[in-house]
């Protein structure tokens, strides 16, 4: 059954492609760290692969590793992927005034392929609320983008793993592909504050089991940011008592 | 560790992966929240990042440092120097890589 899609969704489909483009190296470089890191834990190669087709979650997949190898119970694995998986939570929060008008399998798809880029780039884009026509074509342009680069480096990784040398620092080359990403999702100075907040308890929770220091900093972050708006309004509201009630701006 | 376990961690994975992303969109109309929190929602990407980046390039084995023997903390920082003057992504990983592969020669 051939589906048509109308010349708006395909025109916003290739703008979606090439909004992601600029990112694929940083995600190139996180599937390849991840898929080497599979492949030198305890992992076959099918196992790896697997693990990378089905959860496509780097940074839970690379989280879960060390339990694997110390042999721990399923349930702690599970509850460590899911508090690094939080931040999804809250992305989903943000997807979800735009896509709410979408049947469930849809709007379930939309979320599986969501990613820490693909959300960010996806709000920077300031859409309206609702039906938009090529919204979900844009999302899905950088959704695939995403998915098949991080397929293509991740099995990259396992297959070639036993060539690469532990003595290159590649984990560094994955973490320094996420500095530009992280500053492009700085577009405010009340961002810049919630952003800090957020490194700094993740570094005091460092030590926290499962992972949880990662959920724990972004709600810091939230936190952070209403109460930065909140102090904002209300110095704003004194001068303009006139102002309409209930505009978002 | 039996393959039946390791296929067992791997799909239990899958559908926290699935439930976690989709959560909120799960409940369609019912579940979108007030304008005010999505504002706050704003900063979430680059807040998880920094929670991701900062404990990544900080933690050495003798636990947070700033020492010069921590190279990734300069490396990054490196990176991040040129990132904000040029604003090209490769720059970054190759400045970054750089700076640490100089500092590992000391």
């Amino acid at each position: 059954m051939p589906v048509r899609f109308s010349d708006i969704d395909q025109r916003a489909f290739r703008e979606g492609l090439r909004a992601y483009f600029p990112t694929l190296i940083a995600i190139f470089s996180w599937g390849l760290v991840t898929g080497i890191a599979m492949s030198k834990s305890v992992m076959t190669v099918p196992q790896a692969l697997g693990m990378s087709l089905l959860v496509y979650a780097g940074s839970a997949q690379l989280a879960v590793l060390p339990f694997l190898t110390a042999k721990l119970p399923l349930w702690t694995m599970l509850l460590t992927a899911t508090m690094v998986n939080l931040r999804f939570v809250i992305f989903s929060a943000g997807l979800a005034p735009h896509f709410s008008y979408l049947p469930l399998w849809r709007r379930l798809l939309i979320g599986y392929f969501n990613g820490d880029v693909i959300f960010l780039l996806f709000q920077k884009k300031n859409f309206q609320h609702g039906y938009l026509p090529g919204k979900e074509a844009y999302f899905w342009g950088m959704a695939i983008a995403s998915w098949l680069s991080w397929q293509l480096s991740s099995t990259m990784g396992i297959l070639l793993a036993s060539l690469i040398s532990d003595k290159l620092e590649l984990g560094l080359a994955g973490t320094l592909a996420l500095v530009p990403v992280m500053v492009s999702g700085i577009a405010t100075p009340s961002i810049l504050i919630a952003v800090i907040v957020a490194g700094g308890v993740a570094l005091i929770a460092f030590d926290l089991p499962y992972r949880l220091a990662l959920p724990l900093a972004v709600l810091a972050a939230l936190v952070t940011r209403g109460a930065i708006d909140t102090v904002i309004e209300r110095t704003n509201a004194r001068p303009h008592v006139h102002d309409s009630i209930g505009g978002s701006r | 560790m039996t393959a039946k376990y390791m296929w067992l961690v791997i799909f239990g994975m899958t559908l926290v992966t699935a439930f976690t992303r989709a959560f909120f969109l799960l409940g369609g109309k019912h579940t979108v929240l007030p304008d005010r929190a999505q504002r706050a929602l704003q900063c979430a990407p680059a807040a998880a990042l920094a929670a991701v980046i900062l404990p990544d390039i900080l933690k050495t084995e003798q636990g947070f440092s700033l020492a010069l023997s921590n190279h990734a903390f300069y490396a990054a920082l490196a990176g991040l120097a040129w990132f904000l003057w040029r604003r090209t992504m490769l720059g970054t990983i190759i400045i970054g890589m750089l700076i640490s592969i100089v500092l590992r020669l000391f």
